[in-house]
């Protein structure tokens, strides 16, 4: 019968960490020089290891392009000549571009990050959780993989992702903890079959800062 | 739990703690302190519904994806109907124009965004009318300027759908 130790639940407390593990390590093993190998290491204060193993997001096979299914280059369809109802609106569109600042609304982006979609504008907190990135705290990252614009006047949609002139979404990792205690408790009646298992994952947090917008990309593909 | 000073205060060896008392039955008892009645502070009671309860909790975590599933399902489908579109039409023709959006994300526009909910409708109303699909009870869209490319295969995935 597998029990948790009670000062376990004591421990595993989110704490937030305000310095990487590679700072802490350093730290310790600078403190004894004369043995720097991992065989006298047990003997002296190794810090406890908060984040398990790097979980890498890997795509899974099934979402990558097959080679049956590869674009030909030169069989892209080209636009055809607009009429003119439809140049009225074309022209429409174009000045509502222009006429876009920033100032009048919050702008919101649709972002694909690590599997899943958010919703995001300006000084937005956005929590990936089970991943802890490779990039460490203060880094400043750019979301390109951007499925959707939206302003006061005008969305923009990509099929599925608009390019990267057009926008940059930049982001900061503000945190990265452990979520709270997560508890799985198996049952069997009769059987006395009781198992406890207490698992904590990785989550980082991100604080969005700015969304970007480049004018005259996009009317280029106007 | 109500106990006297000297057991507060005795101190326990670290290999003993598993095999006392104390700590075996606080340890359903941690879990049992918004229970009610007696079942949060006896040990006997509280074992049992505790152990009820994480059974609760592990059959409830495959049941809330399908009920979040259900939401978003729901709602999609009440904002299309305001425009005259099924559910299912508005999430198969954005799939088939390969605008790659969440159920999640669709949900969200069609709360906070409704204007650009409308958009995707009217595309997906364009897209069904170029096939000559349209939906009874539905307004005719706002005019969408295609230029011949919402029927194209601009992107590998969408081959099967025009084979």
């Amino acid at each position: 019968m597998q029990l948790a130790n009670f000062t376990l639940l004591r421990l595993l407390s989110p704490i937030s960490i305000r310095c990487t593990p590679a700072a802490v390590i350093n730290r310790t093993l600078h403190s004894s020089p004369a043995l720097l190998g991992k065989k006298y290491a047990k003997y002296y204060f190794t810090p406890k290891k908060i984040f398990r193993k790097e979980e890498i997001y890997r795509v899974p096979k099934t979402q990558l392009i097959l080679p049956h299914e590869r674009l030909d280059p030169l069989n892209i369809p080209e636009p055809s000549a607009p009429t003119a109802t439809e140049s009225g609106l074309l022209e429409q569109l174009a000045s509502a571009v222009n006429h876009e600042q920033s100032t009048s609304g919050r702008p919101f982006a649709i972002v694909h990050l690590v599997g899943k979609q958010y919703k995001v504008s300006e000084g937005d907190l956005v929590q990936l959780v089970g991943k802890s990135l490779l990039a460490e705290l203060g880094d400043e990252l750019v979301l390109e993989k951007v499925l959707a614009l939206g302003f006061t006047d005008f969305t923009l949609y990509g099929r599925p992702i608009l390019s990267r002139d057009c926008v940059t979404v930049r982001a900061t990792v503000v945190e990265k903890t452990l979520e709270p205690p997560k508890i799985r408790f198996e049952f069997r009646k009769r059987q006395n079959f009781r198992r406890m298992n207490i698992h904590q994952t990785n989550a980082t947090v991100l604080r969005i800062g700015s969304i970007e917008f480049n004018k005259p990309a996009v009317q280029q593909a106007l | 739990m109500h106990l006297t000073c000297p057991l507060w205060v005795r101190r326990i060896p670290k290999i003993y703690r598993n095999n006392d008392p104390f700590y075996l039955r606080n340890l359903y008892l941690q879990f049992s302190f918004l229970f009610r009645g007696r079942s949060s502070r006896c040990f006997r009671l509280a074992e049992q519904r505790v152990i009820k309860a994480f059974q609760h909790m592990n059959a409830m975590r495959a049941v809330r994806k399908d009920r979040f599933k259900q939401l978003c399902d729901e709602r999609i489908d009440a904002a299309c109907a305001q425009h005259g579109i099924p559910g299912k039409m508005l999430v198969d023709g954005l799939g088939r124009m390969n605008i790659q959006l969440n159920r999640k994300m669709l949900q969200q526009l069609a709360i906070y965004e409704p204007y650009s909910f409308k958009s995707l409708t009217d595309l997906v109303k364009q897209y069904h009318s170029e096939l000559g699909i349209v939906p009874p009870n539905a307004e005719p869209p706002a005019p969408v300027v295609t230029r011949g490319l919402l029927q194209s295969p601009i992107v590998p995935g969408n081959r099967k759908y025009y084979e």
